[in-house]
């Protein structure tokens, strides 16, 4: 029990800060730009990627046991983790429309957006290169929705200044939100390293 | 007033007035975490210019009678269907090890938002030839400034583009890691805007 709890935890702390989905791997840099400007929105974006990754890491570990060993296996994986991810979308968006109507109809705006962006699928694609057993699959799913988290609090917390008179024209918005993710992720590498 | 079915898609508006990389940071990952040098730019090049265009124009084919939440998931596995015949020839055009080093970012080009977003809010309100001129406006948009960015990330890095070697007194190392690449998209998306606000016929407007 403790090593499922300890592989769990170790493979979350890496998604959160190690391997950060947006400031090491420069994922999902567009939906977090979109949260980090849409406060409103920002919790169910993070909700829609922490479940979906954390889900999909599941079945992902399972196909990853059971089918790496197929030679066409790493050509079709975006294919198969992206059914996968499919399938978990339209199960959740059935039964929230059927249970839940009012979360669907505030949520249906962007969920697509968040379901479907490079920081879902790269997440997939990170764990498995790094492999390991179903409680690390599940942490690092974990770990990847609240590092997502993280980097939206931080945009969103800095937006204001980012986006300031004080700043050149042609910079404001995305060139400086570009640069200033440059250098917290070249804070956190020299961190951690 | 002209439909947007009627009016003329303009190659220019995804090359400068709505670069995906450099005006709207539509999709910058792969230039960011892939372009490191010219030659994986190539790649990322390659792999955005085949699957893009291809994914686009099997997309229209879906009856619009489907909902919008399934047609979303079917453009996403088509798009990662076409990912296949893309990535074996990428791997038969490029040195052994080279798409590999990159495969992440090489596999979520399927869901770039020209696929999965843009289709519906701007290709498929177009006539088939318009659809298509537009979208390789964006297409070559995107391969410019990806090549851009992985020489200049290489002649920063190694003072080296392929076998020219170029005379800088310094290296930034930095510059073959993920956070060099966001500064150096951060710099440059600033630097084409300030040009466009310049001698463009519009100022552009703050967004991202």
């Amino acid at each position: 029990m403790e090593t499922v709890v300890s592989r769990f935890l170790a493979a979350a702390l890496l998604g959160i800060f190690i391997e950060n989905a947006v400031f090491e791997r420069a994922l999902g840099i567009s939906i977090v730009l979109y949260s980090a400007r849409k406060s409103e929105s920002r919790k169910g974006i993070f909700v829609s990627v922490l479940y979906v990754t954390t889900l999909a890491s599941m079945f992902t570990c399972l196909t990853d046991r059971y089918f790496s060993d197929w030679q066409y296996y790493n050509i079709l994986i975006p294919f198969i983790y992206l059914f996968i991810i499919s399938a978990v979308y339209l199960l959740t968006l059935i039964a929230l429309w059927r249970f839940f109507p009012d979360i669907f109809k505030k949520m249906k705006q962007y969920v697509h957006l968040a379901v479907f962006n490079c920081a879902v699928l790269g997440a997939l694609f990170i764990q498995s290169q790094i492999g390991g057993t179903f409680a690390s699959y599940v942490g690092y799913g974990v770990g990847t929705g609240v590092g997502f988290l993280l980097a939206s609090y931080l945009l969103g917390a800095a937006s204001e200044r980012l986006n300031s008179d004080t700043v050149p024209a042609a910079f404001r918005g995305m060139p400086i939100t570009l640069i200033y993710i440059g250098v917290i992720s070249l804070a956190l590498s020299a961190f951690w390293s | 007033m002209a439909t947007q079915r009627t009016r003329k898609a303009k190659l220019s508006d995804g090359i400068i007035k709505q670069n995906p990389v450099l005006m709207s940071g539509l999709f910058a990952v792969p230039v960011i975490g892939a372009a490191t040098s010219w030659e994986t730019a190539l790649a990322v090049c390659y792999m955005f210019s085949v699957i893009t265009p291809i994914s686009v124009g099997l997309c229209r084919l879906l009856p619009k009678k489907i909902a919008f939440a399934i047609r979303i998931v079917l453009y996403a596995l088509i798009a990662s269907l076409v990912y296949v015949p893309a990535v074996l020839t990428a791997r038969l055009i490029f040195p052994v090890g080279l798409t590999e080093g990159i495969s992440l970012y090489l596999a979520v080009i399927v869901t770039n938002p020209l696929i999965l977003t843009k289709t519906e809010s701007r290709f498929f309100l177009r006539t088939p030839f318009q659809m298509f001129k537009d979208m390789f406006g964006f297409v070559i948009g995107f391969d410019l400034a990806c090549l851009l960015v992985g020489v200049i990330r290489d002649v920063l890095a190694d003072n080296i583009v392929g076998h020219v070697i170029v005379p800088l007194s310094f290296q930034m190392p930095s510059m073959n890691t993920v956070s060099g690449g966001f500064i150096m998209v951060g710099v440059l998306a600033g630097l084409f805007r300030a040009l466009y606000n310049k001698f463009g016929k519009k100022k552009v407007k703050r967004k991202f």
